[in-house]
């Protein structure tokens, strides 16, 4: 499997669209740094480094979608996949080394949106809000966040035998995720309570009620489950956009759950596929 | 002589479909072995099957001994290296390129090796080219290039010379026979080109249908398809029991028709047969090709 990783490495150094992801992932860093400026420079915002630094694994989700499509499609396209099998590889070692490069192109980009927005954000930012400890959390959540997206897009990727087909189908997948995440952290932040004015007789006071469209306690349990599950669901909060759920040291736990269930398959589905 | 590849009752389906039946197949060690078949017979199936591509339904094969189902069987097959269907090559690496990653997929010590693999399929000088800028003919050599990494000892070609112009399929041609007569190389070949592969081929397997109608070595095959005397006939009782009372080297094709074989001289045969009150309807020399010898084999036109 290491001769599998170490050729699969090879590629990836000469490949056109993991350099125009990395060059795009620069883009979006410096983009980020320069409206949060704004808003710090024209508005009087305070702007703190976690709000954009944790923001990658939002963006390096689309971008896994892109890079291990196309990077493993190309495997069926070109028809090279016979190459690994007919010399004697496993199907096991090729799928896990598939997936272990998909990790690794994620892992570069993220360290790279860091490093640039940590260089900027230090010099030009106000710092960080959260503690060093909820930082490390966060980071090891990022590290997992980014395996679950490789292990679901390796499992699509592996089983559609065209790299465009498979990259498009992962981009969809990814914006599903994102839009299902959203509807359901929005739901999640549905008040309790709101409040209402009641006439009491001789004036008009405000009373808090009962949120009639706020959810059950069961209701917020199973969407915060899935919300935790979905690689999405844990970058959308970890990202801070959302803070329902802060026990961030849980996150690895969701995001293992995804692993290994689309890894397991995946393998188990790979070793019965017959290559043409 | 040992035999590299044995293949035995090889079957294998797709759902209700039997693309191959009953194989089986000997394999000699540095014969160039020639696999033909009508489109359909089964021929890229089978090379998929002992490449490891996919698993047979029932039947065997053994390489180097080893059997297909033994834990073994994956050490074995880095002594092969094939080219099915088109050439596995990453066209957005260059020549070079494609050589070496396959070096580092083969856990090759050192990548000092990969010009001179270039440079005996005449693919040297072509630097930083993309392989998608290539040729047919310099696609198929760099896939022989490819399959000749790590020194195997077996080749497979699917249709090698499919869609190359004359000069380059005498290109792959004389490639073939230099590894095979200077590193004594092993090649299984499967083609529909009859003519090209008779001026290589040391043995030949006719397949049909997913079965294997014939096995024989070049030799045998040539001394059957030297020449022929095709004598048409109204009865063919009588014509056996004179050409086998007087050891005639013949076939009987059906009812009405005998293939005489050897160097049998057109005018005494027809003369004796006439003088043993043997009628004949027509009578005629042919020099059998291949195709005509495979055609009459599977039935055709």
């Amino acid at each position: 499997m290491i001769k599998l990783l170490r050729a699969n490495i090879f590629r990836l150094k000469k490949d056109f669209t993991f350099f125009c992801t990395i060059i795009a992932t620069i883009i979006v860093a410096l983009l980020l740094i320069a409206t949060q400026l704004n808003n710090k420079f024209n508005y009087g915002e305070i702007v703190n480094i976690d709000n954009i630094l944790f923001l990658s694994p939002i963006i390096i989700g689309i971008l896994s979608a892109i890079n291990t499509s196309l990077f493993i499609g190309l495997d069926y396209s070109d028809a090279t996949i016979r190459n690994k099998i007919i010399k004697g590889h496993k199907k096991t070692d090729i799928y896990i080394a598939n997936f272990l490069t998909s990790i690794i192109m994620n892992l570069i980009e993220i360290i790279i949106f860091m490093i640039i927005v940590s260089l900027f954000g230090l010099i030009l930012l106000d710092g960080f809000a959260l503690s060093i400890n909820e930082m490390i959390c966060i980071l090891i959540d990022i590290v997992f966040i980014a395996c679950s997206y490789s292990a679901i897009f390796t499992f699509m990727a592996m089983f559609i035998n065209n790299a465009t087909v498979s990259a498009i189908v992962n981009v969809f997948l990814i914006f599903i995720m994102l839009v299902v995440s959203f509807i359901l952290l929005e739901k999640l932040a549905t008040p309790d309570t709101i409040t209402q004015s009641v006439y009491n007789g001789s004036a008009l006071v405000e009373e808090e009620i009962p949120n009639p469209n706020a959810l059950t306690t069961k209701e917020k349990n199973t969407y915060q489950l899935i919300a935790n599950l979905f690689p999405t669901g844990q970058a959308l909060q970890v990202s801070q956009i959302y803070k329902f759920d802060t026990n961030y040291e849980y996150y690895p736990l969701y995001s293992l759950v995804i692993i290994v269930t689309f890894t397991s398959l995946g393998i188990y589905l790979f070793e019965r596929k017959e290559i043409n | 002589m040992e035999n590299i590849v044995e293949i035995n009752h090889l079957a294998k389906k797709y759902k209700k479909f039997s693309a191959l039946n009953d194989i089986n197949i000997h394999i000699p060690k540095g014969s160039i072995y020639g696999l033909i078949g009508k489109n359909g017979a089964g021929k890229t199936t089978l090379i998929r099957v002992i490449c490891g591509l996919q698993k047979p339904n029932n039947g065997e094969y053994t390489i180097y001994g080893i059997k297909n189902n033994d834990k073994e069987i994956a050490k074995v097959r880095k002594r092969i290296g094939a080219i099915i269907e088109t050439p596995a090559i990453y066209e957005n690496l260059s020549a070079i390129d494609n050589i070496k990653e396959q070096f580092i997929l083969l856990g090759m010590p050192s990548l000092d090796n990969a010009l001179e693999l270039l440079e005996l399929v005449g693919l040297n000088h072509t630097g930083k080219k993309k392989v998608g800028k290539f040729s047919l003919g310099m696609r198929q050599r760099l896939g022989i290039a490819m399959a000749l990494v790590g020194n195997p000892d077996i080749l497979i070609l699917d249709e090698p010379v499919n869609g190359l112009d004359p000069e380059g399929i005498i290109e792959i041609r004389e490639l073939i026979l230099k590894l095979n007569h200077e590193k004594n190389i092993t090649f299984l070949i499967s083609s529909h080109y009859l003519d090209e592969l008779s001026k290589i081929a040391t043995h030949y397997c006719f397949i049909d249908k997913g079965n294997t109608i014939k096995e024989i070595s070049a030799k045998d095959l040539s001394s059957k398809m030297k020449k022929k005397i095709e004598i048409k006939v109204k009865d063919v009782k009588a014509y056996v029991t004179y050409l086998t009372e007087n050891e005639y080297d013949f076939d009987v094709v059906d009812n009405y028709t005998i293939n005489v074989f050897g160097n049998v001289s057109l005018t005494k045969l027809l003369s004796d047969l006439i003088k043993n009150n043997l009628e004949v309807e027509s009578i005629r020399e042919i020099e059998e090709t291949l195709e005509n010898y495979f055609l009459n084999l599977v039935g055709g036109e």
